[in-house]
């Protein structure tokens, strides 16, 4: 097995189409597929002014776990051509924060969170070597008052698990050669190949 | 206040305006060629440029408010979504905090705040 790795940006856009996909905005409403949205957009992004709309918003950290303190070295030695090769695998715990606005809030982070059990994300999931922790905490409801307007808002935070394969690898010392020599800058004596 | 804030015998100095033009893409703001736009105005500090020592290098801060006779424009969605205008003065680029609405006076005062860190 080679490398198993995804960078930050890969696993946010992972989680991106799956939740595009499980709401149905790739194919019912395909105009809505860039209304999930990633969070932490370098210069800002322009916002908007409807309560209704409904949007999503993805954060993905990092979390801390015992689990993923625990790392699995092995090593590796290829003859031909020769080559040396150590493979770290280990679990990282990734953190999925879900911020759900608009009119149907509520009903499409109801959606999520029960999809994330379903085989065919769980497959899309596993195909990148993410899983799914299933003790996920109940999403809350916080709407947010701006310009004198509630905005209907649930938050709700996953936890996944994420094999992670690294190998770093290197050309063997195959054989050295030793001289000896009779005192300092003396005659040579011996010359041995190992 | 037109005359003040286009005469440069009254201070008023050339600022070039990056105006936003962007679009999501697969749930990311990609900015695109931002529209380059040539005007007049009146720059003026907001803040002092400050200094921020911070443990992981010197950083600096500050604002500057620009009084124009064009209307500027912070992040707005729309048809023509976009961010918020910045503002090219001496050599560094400002980005828009806010905007007084005084059109119907004939000029706009706007804040907007350093980008380089350095």
């Amino acid at each position: 097995m080679s490398e198993v790795y995804l960078p930050l940006a890969d696993v946010e856009n992972l989680f991106q189409k799956l939740i595009v996909s499980i709401l149905g905005w790739d194919v019912s409403t395909p105009t809505q597929k860039n209304n999930v949205k990633i969070d932490w957009a370098t210069g800002g992004r322009p916002g908007w002014g409807d309560p209704k709309k409904n949007l999503v918003f993805l954060k993905v950290i990092e979390s801390d776990s015992n689990y993923n303190k625990e790392r699995e070295v092995t090593h590796r030695y290829i003859d031909s051509p020769p080559e040396y090769i150590q493979r770290t695998s280990y679990t990282r715990q990734i953190q999925v924060g879900i911020t759900t606005y608009g009119s149907n809030s509520f009903e499409n982070m109801q959606l999520i969170r029960d999809s994330m059990f379903y085989q065919t994300f769980r497959n899309t999931l596993s195909q990148n070597k993410i899983y799914l922790i299933p003790d996920i905490v109940a999403p809350v409801r916080a709407p947010e008052l701006f310009n004198d307007l509630w905005y209907e808002r649930i938050d709700m935070t996953l936890h996944f698990n994420e094999l992670i394969v690294r190998e770093i690898s290197s050309v063997p010392v195959e054989s050295v050669d030793i001289k000896i020599y009779e005192g300092n800058q003396g005659k040579e004596i011996e010359d041995v190949e190992i | 206040m037109k005359r003040v804030t286009r005469s440069p015998l009254l201070n008023s100095q050339a600022l070039t305006i990056l105006r936003s033009v962007g679009e999501e893409v697969d749930g990311r703001w990609v900015e695109g060629t931002p529209i380059i736009l040539n005007i007049r105005g009146v720059a003026s500090p907001s803040t002092q440029k400050e200094l921020r020592q911070l443990p992981e290098g010197d950083r600096v801060t500050g604002a500057i408010t620009f009084t124009t006779v064009d209307e500027l424009f912070v992040s707005h969605g729309g048809e023509t979504p976009g961010t918020s205008d910045i503002i090219i003065w001496k050599g560094n680029k400002y980005r828009l905090l806010s905007v007084f609405q005084w059109g119907d006076y004939g000029f706009y005062t706007s804040i907007a705040t350093r980008m380089r860190g350095d």
